[in-house]
């Protein structure tokens, strides 16, 4: 992993740290750098992590700009769409997350401004991850719609890649992955197609029509129109494999937007690994 | 020999006088690459998007401009000593390489039209310059370099 857009001070730290247990790691000005490592949450000291408050590195507005302006090859224009979600993913699937003073114009936001916090959110591939709920996903030859459902950080992404690459190795037609945020970096497979940077309506409009997919798997179903889009696409013969922020099913049910496409529905537990289930249900919300 | 001596003092007057008229050649140049580069960005930003750095890397043209531009953006360092350009003109540009890149879309454009305006006239005033000072200061050294031999011999 590349960090070179950090400040030297920052750098040299984290190169005493073990990258490979560390999902997030959060910039706020004036305030210490801290990291999340499997569940836990630590500061991050000149030698690396620590619990020790008083040893903790601190970022300041000054630092938080020029890391923006390094993510961004000093070219803040260039990423307007996604800084105007929330968001800018650089390489390698860093999705990082910006938090500062929304711009509004026309009732709609333009750009945020004066940001003071940001959330570096560094994927990790795991393989295997999704071997309890690929069963489930795929028998008989055939692909089942899923939606996996978790709060944040729960390894949802991670889980989408790893049945992407499986389901990719069966041969059964193409699988498109609509990477709306630049997430599935690093996913391979001689019959997927990925589109990115771009709504899911434009990507499931155009990729069915153009890519013929059997399957077509993505990311945070949140809007109305993303839940259009995957019941348009299940009408059409198409299956979809989906993620969505819930915490429980009763939780899912009650969103305004949810529509019943899905066979399987996925719960996934909090131990802080990707791919731990803690409950299945058909699409009838019946225990598996 | 006063012959020999005379003719070599010619062309050195000669080239005295183009080398000081040289900074006026230089700057004009200077603000054509900063135009351009100005309006290069515009586009970047209106459809392509491609980043500065890329945008500097791709030019073909090189230059003091571009050479200080691409130090700039590569390590945070403005290091500009001709002396072709005043105080006023470098911070211009300082403020300029400080200021591109760091502003989303809309502002960025804004800001880039507004510099384009100011680019223009100095564009205007430095060719100005060119064409009555280049032609001038050769013409001076043609004339003094003259007067060299004619003393010479």
């Amino acid at each position: 992993m590349n960090f070179e857009f950090f400040p030297d001070f920052i750098k040299s730290a984290l190169a005493k740290v073990n990258m490979d247990k560390v999902s997030e790691i959060r910039l706020r000005a004036n305030n210490p750098v801290i990291l999340k490592s499997d569940t836990e949450y630590l500061y991050l000291g000149e030698n690396g992590a620590t619990k020790n408050f008083g040893q903790a590195l601190r970022t300041n507005i000054c630092d938080i700009e020029d890391i923006l302006l390094r993510v961004t090859e000093r070219s803040v224009y260039a990423y307007n769409e996604s800084i105007k979600q929330g968001f800018i993913t650089i390489n390698e699937g860093v999705r990082i997350g910006l938090a500062g003073e929304c711009v509004y114009d026309n009732g709609q936001v333009v750009t945020i401004k004066n940001i003071t916090s940001l959330n570096l959110r560094i994927p990790h591939k795991v393989e295997g991850c999704a071997n309890e709920i690929y069963k489930h996903v795929y028998f008989d030859g055939k692909v089942c719609d899923t939606l996996i459902i978790s709060a944040p950080s729960y390894g949802k992404t991670t889980i989408l890649k790893d049945l992407a690459e499986k389901l990719s190795k069966e041969n059964l037609g193409a699988i498109l992955v609509v990477d709306e945020r630049s997430e599935f970096c690093g996913v391979v497979g001689e019959n997927i197609d990925i589109i990115k940077n771009c709504s899911k309506s434009y990507a499931f409009d155009y990729g069915i029509r153009s890519m013929s997919p059997k399957v077509i798997i993505t990311d945070e179903l949140s809007t109305k129109s993303d839940w259009e889009c995957v019941k348009k696409a299940v009408t059409c013969g198409v299956n979809v494999i989906a993620s969505c922020h819930a915490d429980s099913v009763e939780d899912l049910i009650n969103k305004h937007e949810f529509c019943k496409v899905f066979s399987r529905y996925v719960i996934l537990n909090s131990n802080g690994k990707a791919g731990k289930v803690k409950n299945i249900y058909d699409g009838d919300f019946n225990l598996l | 020999m006063n012959v020999i001596f005379g003719i070599i003092l010619l062309i050195l007057c000669i080239y005295l006088g183009r080398k000081l008229s040289e900074k006026f050649v230089n700057k004009r140049k200077f603000f054509d690459d900063f135009i351009s580069f100005n309006n290069c960005v515009k586009n970047e930003i209106s459809f392509g998007q491609a980043s500065l750095v890329k945008i500097i890397n791709s030019q073909e043209n090189k230059g003091d401009f571009y050479d200080c531009s691409s130090l700039y953006l590569r390590e945070n360092k403005f290091v500009f000593n001709k002396n072709y350009i005043n105080d006023r003109e470098k911070e211009f540009y300082k403020n300029y390489l400080e200021s591109v890149g760091r502003h989303d879309k809309k502002t960025q454009l804004e800001y880039l039209t507004f510099v384009g305006g100011e680019l223009d006239k100095m564009l205007f005033e430095s060719k100005e310059n060119e064409k009555k000072y280049k032609v001038l200061y050769i013409k001076l050294g043609v004339l003094f370099g003259i007067m060299a031999l004619i003393i010479m011999l």
